[in-house]
């Protein structure tokens, strides 16, 4: 006997790129499987993301797929400080070289993730960056990203004393 | 260009100071706005706030041990990268909400901590202080009220001083070398209390308000002796909540009175000692506890050599025998550790039977091999024992095992010493292994063995005696005569 064939979603992006994909990947986002749930009927229009771009999407649902029918993790985000030790730095390989992208796709990813409600790729996002930072001088951070620094002298005159609060001395 | 359009001709030279002085704040406030604008687009600038504050988040919580100072630096570094990040970092109190490794030789300055005190924003705060300045400790107590997890180590309570204020959300507190003289260390309630542990602290003083913390489900103490095992039986059943006791180097000496009855601990799942002497521990568990379920580590932290001899052991091997067959308590598991990977050799003259621990189910199966029965296994709790190549004096700490249900016998021998163990019969209201249902024999050829009608007998004793066996297998057997067993009327089953 046949499967049952899966429900096809199409969605639609803000530059008007569509694509056309399993409901239970695009269940991995808790917007779309709150939109969906709210459709009684079967609706051949396109769901509009006008907050995400084609190329984006893409990537969102390259993840979505690779993760498909794993648990979603609870809505209780609450998490003790030990378990979100743990998880730090603990990024999969595949979520690893799946991240491994330009800072512009890296951000815009991240920022897709948080709209989208994916919280398992926004905590990859977030962690990537946070290991991008870890162990760099600000001048060394300012470099990485491309900031310079903008304090104003009355600013820098108290960074001088906190520099002073964490000096061995 | 600026210079050439400012003109300072024609002022006295305060005014002139006055006048440049200005010119430069303004272009450095303009060349700050510039970079602030430049800065808005960059790539990461993109992220708004409350994600950028997640990721800073995400940069403290990697489980590192950094001193005091590199963990502080690590946290304010982050705020000295631009106006941006600075302003979502102070306005990020998960932040500033752990403050550790803070010592003598480290003191933060006091407008320091006031400023990360700040910055936490009344969010739970983790603290670790390690012999802080009386005036740094009360900055902190100050802040009782929100501390979640609180580690003190100070030696230097003055008389009168109530260290510890009221804490609504303490959930774990540790405390090292405070000596109170003759002083509260509690006051308040702690109901969300779960975690206590007390080192070098005299037990004996300290004064327990078991009331107040009765959402208690961990206590340690760690050399806090000398613990009168009186007072510790007192206060535990106080603990309504006691998940896990751990008590190191801190039992007395003293010989216990038995009080009048047992004492509850319901909730109870693990007892850890740490070189603690076995006879404190075996008297605790045998006269003053009634636990129904529970873990019992029970371990030894010396070294070969380091004053545990071969006799300390042969004593040790009696006492656990003892206690395993006497105390009527239902033992989970039972580990007996060592630092040292021979110590197992050393108290079992058994090189191949290295294990460190023991799982036992209320009611186990047991595989026997060597003389390990005679250390560790309770024998009450044995439900089969598959006897192959065992010592025969072995059998006799088997005795006790009351829900013996199944015994599958090897080889002349052990079938003989089996059989005799069987057939020591006091009197018949008192018969070896009264649970006996099954006995299966391998291996014996009965012609070279008179005890088959012996074997006979005992069973039909067994059986008058309602003892009866229920199934008796004889496996690749020779020479049998199944007539030995006819008035044992329950067998029913004869290969």
């Amino acid at each position: 006997m046949a499967a049952p064939a899966t429900q096809q979603i199409k969605i639609r992006c803000n530059d008007e790129k569509e694509f056309t994909v399993d409901r239970d990947v695009l269940e991995r986002s808790v917007l779309i499987k709150n939109m969906l749930e709210d459709v009684t009927e079967q609706q051949d229009a396109p769901i509009p993301l006008p907050n995400v771009s084609g190329p984006v999407m893409a990537k969102v649902l390259e993840y979505c797929t690779h993760h498909r029918g794993e648990p979603l993790p609870s809505a209780d985000t609450e998490q003790s400080q030990d378990e979100t030790r743990k998880r730090t730095t603990d990024i999969s390989e595949w979520d690893q070289k799946f991240i491994t992208v330009d800072q512009e796709m890296l951000f815009e990813i991240i920022l897709a993730a948080n709209y989208l409600d994916i919280k398992s790729l926004l905590d990859v996002g977030c962690k990537t960056v946070a290991n991008m930072i870890k162990g760099k001088t600000p001048e060394e951070i300012r470099k990485l990203f491309n900031i310079v620094n903008d304090f104003t002298p009355e600013e820098e005159a108290q960074i001088k004393k906190e520099n002073e609060w964490a000096e061995d001395r | 260009m600026a210079s050439t359009s400012f003109n300072i001709c024609g002022l006295t030279l305060e005014a002139a100071y006055e006048k440049l002085d200005e010119e430069i704040a303004w272009l450095q406030s303009r060349l700050s706005s510039l970079c602030t604008l430049r800065n808005s687009l960059a790539p990461i600038s993109k992220l708004p706030v409350e994600l950028t504050s997640k990721i800073f988040a995400h940069t403290q919580r990697d489980g590192l041990v950094l001193s005091m100072k590199a963990d502080l630096r690590s946290r304010l570094l982050i705020s000295w990268v631009c106006r941006r990040w600075r302003d979502i970092a102070l306005t990020t109190p998960n932040l500033w909400t752990t403050i550790s490794k803070i010592n003598k030789t480290t003191l933060l300055q006091s407008d320091c901590v006031q400023e990360l005190l700040l910055r936490s924003r009344g969010m739970g705060l983790t603290v670790n202080l390690c012999e802080p300045s009386h005036d740094a400790l009360e900055i902190f107590l100050e802040h009782m009220s929100r501390m979640k997890h609180f580690r003190l180590k100070y030696n230097q309570l003055r008389p009168g001083n109530q260290l510890i204020r009221p804490a609504p959300a303490l959930v774990s507190l540790e405390l090292i070398k405070v000596l109170p003289p003759s002083t509260l260390i509690f006051g308040g309630d702690y109901p969300h209390l779960r975690h206590l542990s007390l080192k070098n602290i005299p037990f004996t003083k300290f004064y327990f308000p078991c009331h107040l913390i009765q959402s208690l489900t961990t206590l340690r103490i760690i050399e806090s002796g000398p613990v009168r095992v009186g007072e510790l039986v007192n206060i535990l059943p106080l603990l309504p909540n006691l998940l896990r006791l751990e008590l190191v180097r801190s039992l007395s000496l003293e010989n216990i009175r038995p009080p009048p009855r047992r004492f509850q601990l319901p909730s109870l799942e693990a007892i850890c000692f740490i070189d603690e002497k076995h006879d404190i521990i075996f008297n605790l568990l045998l006269h003053c506890f009634d636990i129904p379920q529970v873990a019992v580590t029970i371990a030894w932290s010396a070294r070969p050599g380091n004053g545990v001899s071969e006799r300390h052991m042969e004593n040790l091997r009696a006492k656990i025998d003892f206690f395993l067959c006497e105390a009527n308590i239902p033992i989970r598991h039972l580990k007996i550790c060592r630092d040292d990977p021979d110590y197992i050799v050393d108290i079992s003259s058994s090189p191949s039977q290295h294990r460190y621990s023991f799982d036992f189910s209320h009611r186990l199966s047991c595989h026997v091999t060597s003389n390990w029965l005679r250390l560790v296994i309770p024998s009450h709790n044995i439900e089969t024992l598959d006897i192959n190549d065992l010592p025969k004096d072995t059998l006799e700490v088997i005795k006790h095992a009351l829900y013996l249900r199944s015994v599958r016998t090897s080889g002349v021998d052990a079938t003989l010493a089996f059989i005799e163990a069987l057939g020591r019969v006091q009197t018949i209201l008192a018969l070896p292994f009264p649970s006996l249902r099954e006995l299966t024999i391998h291996g014996v050829d009965f012609e070279a063995w008179h005890g088959m009608k012996a074997l006979g007998g005992i069973l039909t004793k067994r059986h008058e005696a309602g003892s009866g066996l229920h199934k008796l297998v004889l496996m690749e057997c020779k020479n049998v005569d199944i007539d030995n067993f006819k008035n044992s009327v329950r067998v029913t089953e004869g290969i």
